[in-house]
């Protein structure tokens, strides 16, 4: 399966939205109008051997949750020569829930050099007839990413009575033209279900070795003859799905197998280093710049004064000015377009503006150089063997010798290349200089010219990625909070709100913005004024400046009156609030730091009598703070919210929890305040 | 509304897609290479200076000019359209994805252009490529997919095109009014087949200001100006049905009616006509009926148990989405009326219904079939004529008199009740002489309630303790319903999770009773081991509770100023909560709030809390008396919402006792 540089490749976003739509209608339609066409065999026991044995099977281990086991599961792949591969996957599950049924609908992803030679599936249901289906039956569509054009498709079959009790399986034959840059495979055994028995078995011409890599599982000998091994696992957990969880790939057991062709032949890489070197020279002459580039970068660059200022003003450029859209066809889904296309076109996808603004950074005398990385953080770790499975580009720019600024944060010393900086010019909402949370800390595939490196990506510092609120209120002796707030946003805050905002068509859509962020404080409200600051500007703070009017904020209750001093802004979380004990590592979006001060002037007539407790926490992963105070006749409230790792491991999530908690309470905790005697 | 264009000789019978074999070698003389109707048409300095739109403010784009030309006599359409682009957002409206169906359809003549902001025309002469959408035994959809170069915050972009149709088929088609952006202009233009007859409406409406489309010469046409970009709101009705949109519907009837009455009463009869083939058994009935009912029973009895006795035929509709080969299966033996679906002990739905009305006849009691327009999927209109709408079926028994509405084809529907989306619907009454039109009953909000009662403890700040909900009528059918094909865990699952979601704070909930999902009339019962950790706020010495713990289901409803469709809330119903808690030894209640109450009638809220020695009563109320209301009612509506949170976040202060340790 082909893994492409384009942003924001998951798995889970390959058949999505419309055309996903597009396939169910299909699958339907077939359901449908099939019944009327459909001559096929409907005929008793017909499900192979393999397929049967598993029928009175005994299951793996399993709680009552669990929706089907994969009872068996077989890969054969068979090297005939460098330019073919054949590929045989077969499945077995016993579906236990209704939820099952999915495990039902098979999905082959396809790409221009995969061919299928056959697919077939069987039902042995509880009672009654075997089913079978096959390749007529079968539904083809493009996939959905981020790709505006792609030759990678998915090819479905339904598989009938996918019910409770039912025994189902399928078998898929195909042949791959094995690309010379991804001599490998991975075998990745484990499931979101149990799985009783998974085999694996490499079938390689006489001369060919191989070199195998275990990521999340033990080693396991195969059993070998002259020219083919086979591994096999039996009794394998499940993965359990939990938000806010690490990507599949940095958890799941997996084996990766290098394939090495006898001597003479052409290898695919097998280090980092040379994948790096493959990369390089797969964007060799891409990089040059035309004339038009040229001029623009003079253009760009004319009222600049200095390196840095010269940096930045190209870099905003290609984000803002040059629009992601992703043309991925055949080698294109790795290799980027020529720069001179993307600067004339206007357009192109990551690897494309990573590649014109490199160009446009030498044309100033700036050496840079590609770095491939995930976009999932995790998804790629230490461990992991050379491969080119990364989903996106960015570059890694030489700085200058003597260039420092406060405003880089995300570098990093490299030996060949001094320091250098990250930048994702894809990204239209971090500066030059910053870098967003889902990239930093994960592994990356420095390209220099010396050869590949996988190197992790720089950590910022949690207050470079922060909310600071301030609000000056005052409450009548109704209960109701007037005042102005302002709100300003750094780092990954502010380009989450830009995106947010980008993608509102409508000014009234800015104001309805701010009503569904403060609509969860305040349980009736009218928003006087609302102004958004430096919402381009994305090397300046994005600031909201607003002015309500919330009745009922505070509540009577005799002479009391119950007044929340946290104001604004929510950081609890009820994110591990379940009975079931977290399995999985919990993965924060990226570091980061709120502080609010809120004050509010007291009615007339009305004093404090009692106030929330101070709250101090720090569970060394993050912390928080908050004090509530009187300060004049003027309620003070103060608190600072800071997340500092970027993952707690399962063992702390207790202890997160408790933290949520505390959060939860002081956010809702309230002062009493009483009326004072005439 | 409705207007149609008839032709001499047009005789035949249209569906979506008509073959015409007859006129293939005429058509096919007729299609040449593409020539598009107009040039390009000239930019006017205005709008390339054109920064904003004073009625869309802020918008990212604004459609400047849009022209369809549609010719169903020699299978065209060219569209031409022109955007402006106002900001960097914006700039996502160069990217073009045309869809069309691979064989019988084509995209021709594509071309498009950008105008920069300073009058430089930048041709598009980038590759425009084709992309695979979907491939099945029934066809392929691809699409057609270009970006436009060059483009930026200010530019105009325009593009047109013809799609061409298979000349051996007419295809119904209509014109959208309004989507994603603002239309300044927009001109629509259809030139009809002229071997059928064709009508057009506008079922929903046209935008403000807009003429109803009319007849020139051979053509329909239409313009529009200054239309909104259509917005999408929360409890809005089914959004298909507010877009505005002109629906052309050919028909190879001999006789094209164009009188709704005349319509709708030939197509009652043929209607009547097959349901009275299909459940005319009587014998067979009234075997049947005697296996069911007692010589002595009441004729409500009777009626109860028969309609116990038809849910209990297994449900074809309501099973798992089968493939092909289950229902060919399933088909293997046909089922041709009543006697059928009884012997069989299986049908679908309007099956289900038609054995009811056979059984019922059978047993003496008079009823009648009635086809239903659900309202979830329609805003149904007697002028459409589109009987494709009637989509449902119910039964209508005279009862004492009284007409009582039955609808056993849907599973768990308590006696009486039909699901909401047959409720307050138009519904055809079928009889010999095409049937009379009925609105089915809605019943009042009391016949579906959600009851919350709960008895709990307070200690160290954490609610826990015991809590029952109860759901009745179509709270409790559509939930039976929507989980008819789950297992327990699933079912535990799915009752577990709208319990977290009406408690607005993170919760642990376990089931721990068996609820009855099979019942009908019985109501579904649910207990629970509820536990609130933190639910009472710290003030120093004293502590808080809020007295709205389940109205999380409320905190954001209509929390938007600007509202521009109507409401729609689906059916009437009610919430009422019962809660004690326990307050913890030596506390006591130092304040609690007044009841606080709002009455709109449509819309009525009450929350009180009581103290009762050393516990708290706390009761809540919120009636829902209304499904729809016109936007003009949302000022009220949202003002009775911000009550209902302000009355759910009233705060109950309890304190220590004065001579406790505390």
């Amino acid at each position: 399966m082909r893994n492409r540089l384009s942003l924001r490749r998951t798995p889970a976003a390959r058949i999505s939205g419309r055309r996903a739509a597009l396939l169910l209608r299909a699958l339907l339609c077939l359901a449908w109008v099939g019944a009327a066409v459909y001559s096929g065999s409907a005929a008793a026991n017909n499900a192979p051997p393999w397929v049967r044995a598993q029928v009175n099977a005994s299951l793996p281990a399993h709680d009552d949750k669990t929706v089907a086991v994969v009872l068996y599961s077989e890969t054969v792949v068979t090297v005939e020569s460098a330019a073919k591969l054949r590929r045989l996957e077969r499945r077995v599950y016993r579906i236990l829930r209704p939820d099952g049924a999915s495990r039902g609908t098979v999905q082959i992803p396809l790409t221009p050099d995969t061919r299928i030679l056959s697919m077939h599936a069987w039902c042995i249901p509880a009672t009654g007839k075997d089913y079978e289906v096959g390749n007529d039956d079968a539904v083809e569509a493009g996939m959905v990413g981020t790709e505006f054009v792609t030759d990678l498709r998915v090819r479905a079959l339904r598989i009938p009575a996918s019910v409770p009790g039912s025994v189902i399986g399928y078998e898929v034959e195909s042949e791959e033209q094995p690309r010379p840059y991804l001599m490998a495979d991975a075998w990745r055994f484990q499931d979101t279900v149990p799985v009783r028995e998974a085999r694996y078995t490499l079938h390689l011409p006489p001369g060919w070795q191989y070199k195998a890599t275990w990521l999340n599982h033990f080693e396991i000998p195969p059993v070998s003859e002259p020219t083919s091994w086979l591994w096999v696992l039996s009794d394998l957990t499940a993965i359990k799905i939990e938000p806010d969880m690490p990507p599949w790939p940095g958890i799941a057991g997996q084996l990766w197998i290098s394939l090495v062709p006898p001597a003479g032949q052409e290898a695919g890489p097998g280090s980092w280093r040379e994948v790096g070197i493959w990369y390089l020279n797969l964007g060799r002459g891409r990089r040059d710049a035309t004339p038009a580039i040229r001029q623009k970068v003079a253009e760009l660059t004319a009222g600049s004064t200095g390196t840095l200022a010269k940096m930045r003003a190209l870099a905003a450029f290609v984000q803002s000015d040059i629009r992601y859209v992703a043309v991925e066809l055949g080698i294109g889904g790795y290799q980027p377009h020529a720069a001179g296309d993307v600067f004339t076109n206007g357009f192109g996808d990551c690897k494309d503006k990573a590649t014109l603004l490199s160009s446009m950074l030498k044309e100033i005398g700036v050496d840079s150089t590609y770095v491939l990385v995930n976009v999932l953080r995790g998804a790629v770790t230490a461990a992991t063997p050379a491969n080119p499975g990364f989903n996106h580009v960015i570059l890694a720019i030489q700085l200058p010798t003597g260039l420092v600024d406060p405003s880089l944060l995300a570098v990093k010393a490299q030996p060949q290349l001094g320091t250098i900086l990250f930048f994702d010019p894809t990204n239209p909402y971090t500066p030059l200089g910053g870098l967003s949370g889902g990239l930093q800390g994960g592994f990356g595939l420095l390209a220099a010219p010396d050869g590949g490196e996988l190197i992790q990506l720089p950590q910022l510092a949690s207050r470079l990625s922060a909310v600071q609120r301030t609000a000056q209120m005052s409450l009548d002796d109704s209960g109701t909070l007037r005042g102005d707030v302002h709100e300003v946003l750094t780092g990954d805050w502010a380009a989450r709100e830009r995106g947010t905002l980008g993608s509102a068509s409508r000014d009234p859509d800015h104001v309805r913005s701010v009503e569904s962020h403060i609509g969860s404080a305040f349980t009736s409200f009218q928003l006087l004024k609302v102004t958004v600051g430096n919402l381009r500007a994305t090397d300046k703070p994005l600031e909201w400046n607003y002015s309500l009017e919330a009745g009922n904020y505070a509540k009577a209750s005799g002479d009391l009156l119950i007044v929340r001093p946290r104001v604004l802004g929510s950081r609890s979380s009820a994110l591990l609030e379940t009975h079931e004990a977290r399995q999985n590592l919990i993965e924060f979006r990226s570091t980061e730091r709120d502080t609010d001060v809120f004050e509010i002037a007291l009615p007339p007539g009305y004093q404090v009598d009692d106030l929330p407790g101070a709250v101090d926490v720090d569970g060394g992963f993050a912390s928080y703070h908050s004090k509530t105070e009187v300060v004049g006749h003027r309620l003070r409230y103060t608190r600072t919210f800071e997340i500092r790792e970027l993952s707690v491991p399962a063992a702390k999530a207790p202890e997160l929890r408790d933290f949520y908690r505390t959060v939860w309470g002081d956010e809702r905790a309230e002062a009493v305040l009483k009326r004072m005697p005439q | 509304m409705e207007r149609l264009y008839k032709k001499k000789g047009g005789l035949m019978r249209v569906t979506l897609r008509t073959f015409m074999p007859g006129m293939l070698g005429v058509l096919a003389g007729l299609q040449g290479s593409p020539v598009l109707a107009a040039d390009w048409l000239p930019v006017t300095a205005d709008d390339l200076h054109l920064t904003s739109v004073a009625q869309a403010p802020g918008a990212a784009a604004v459609i400047l000019y849009r022209q369809v030309d549609r010719d169903d006599a020699r299978s065209f359409q060219d569209e031409y359209v022109r955007v402006k682009i106002l900001s960097d957002e914006g700039r996502k409206y160069a990217d073009v994805e045309i869809p069309f169906r691979h064989f019988s359809e084509s995209v021709r003549g594509l071309e498009a252009r950008t105008i920069r902001a300073d009058g430089r025309v930048v041709p598009f002469t980038g590759t425009v490529y084709e992309k695979q959408l979907v491939t099945s035994r029934t066809g392929t959809t691809l699409a057609k997919v270009f970006q436009i170069p060059d483009v930026q915050a200010g530019s105009i972009i325009e593009y047109r095109y013809r799609h061409v149709y298979s000349a051996r088929w007419v295809f119904n088609s209509r014109w959208i009014l309004s989507g994603d952006l603002f239309t300044r202009e927009a001109k629509f233009s259809l030139f009809p087949n002229r071997g059928l007859s064709l009508r057009w409406t506008w079922p929903n409406g046209l935008p403000p200001g807009t003429a109803e489309p009319r007849l020139e010469k051979d053509h329909v046409v239409l313009e529009e100006h200054d239309v909104p970009a259509f917005v999408t709101e929360e409890h809005m009705q089914p959004e298909n049905e507010l877009k505005e949109r002109v629906d052309f519907i050919y028909s190879g009837a001999r006789h094209f009616e164009t009188d709704p009455a005349v319509f709708w009463r030939k197509f009652g009869i043929i209607a009547w006509k097959f349901e009275e083939n299909f459940v005319d058994q009587r014998k067979a009935m009234q075997r049947a009926v005697a296996q069911i009912v007692q010589p002595g029973d009441s004729d409500e009895a009777k009626l109860r148990k028969i309609y116990a006795r038809t849910q209990l035929v297994r449900n074809l509709s309501y099973e798992h989405r089968k493939t092909e080969q289950e229902i060919e299966r399933q088909d293997e033996v046909g089922t041709y009326s009543v006697a059928d679906v009884w012997d069989r002990g299986a049908g679908n739905e309007w099956q289900i219904n038609y054995l009811l009305l056979a059984l019922v006849r059978a047993a003496g009691l008079g009823a009648d079939p009635v086809l239903v327009a659900r309202r979830d999927q329609y805003l149904f209109n007697q002028r459409h004529m589109n009987s494709g709408e009637l989509d449902a079926t119910a039964v209508i028994v005279k009862l004492d008199g009284k007409d009582v509405y039955l609808d056993p084809g849907t599973p768990f529907t308590p006696f009486g009740l039909q699901p909401w989306n047959d409720t307050d619907a138009h519904s055809l009454r079928l009889n010999a002489d095409g049937g009379a039109w009925v609105t089915t009953p809605l019943p009042d909000a009391s016949k579906s309630r959600i009851e919350r009662r709960a008895v709990l403890k307070l200690s160290a700040g954490t609610l826990e303790g015991k809590l029952t909900v109860r759901y009745t009528g179509l709270e409790a059918s559509s939930r039976r319903l929507s989980q008819r094909n789950e297992d327990d865990t699933a079912r535990r699952q799915f009752l577990e999770k709208q319990i977290e979601h009406m408690v607005p704070a993170g919760i642990d909930v376990k089931l721990t009773n068996s609820p009855d999902w099979g019942a009908s009339d019985a109501s579904l019962v649910t207990e629970y081991d509820l536990e609130v950790p933190g639910w009472a706020t710290t003030a120093g010495r004293r502590a808080l509770l809020p007295v709205g713990l389940f109205g999380n289901n409320e905190r954001h409803t209509f929390e938007h100023a600007v509202r521009v469709h109507p409401l729609y809330f689906g059916y009437p119903h009610q919430y009422q909560d019962d809660i004690s808690i326990e307050l913890p030894a030596g506390w006591h209640i130092e304040s609690a709030p007044q009841v606080r109450s709002a009455d709109l009638k449509a819309l009525q809220y009450k929350a009180g809390a009581q103290s009762d020695q050393g516990s708290l009563h706390l009761t809540r109320e919120l009636n829902i008396n209304f499904y729809e209301a016109t936007a003009d009612s949302y000022g009220a509506a949202r003002k009775f919402f911000q009550t209902v949170r302000t009355g759910d976040e009233e705060q109950v202060v309890i304190a220590p006792d004065a001579s406790s340790p505390h």
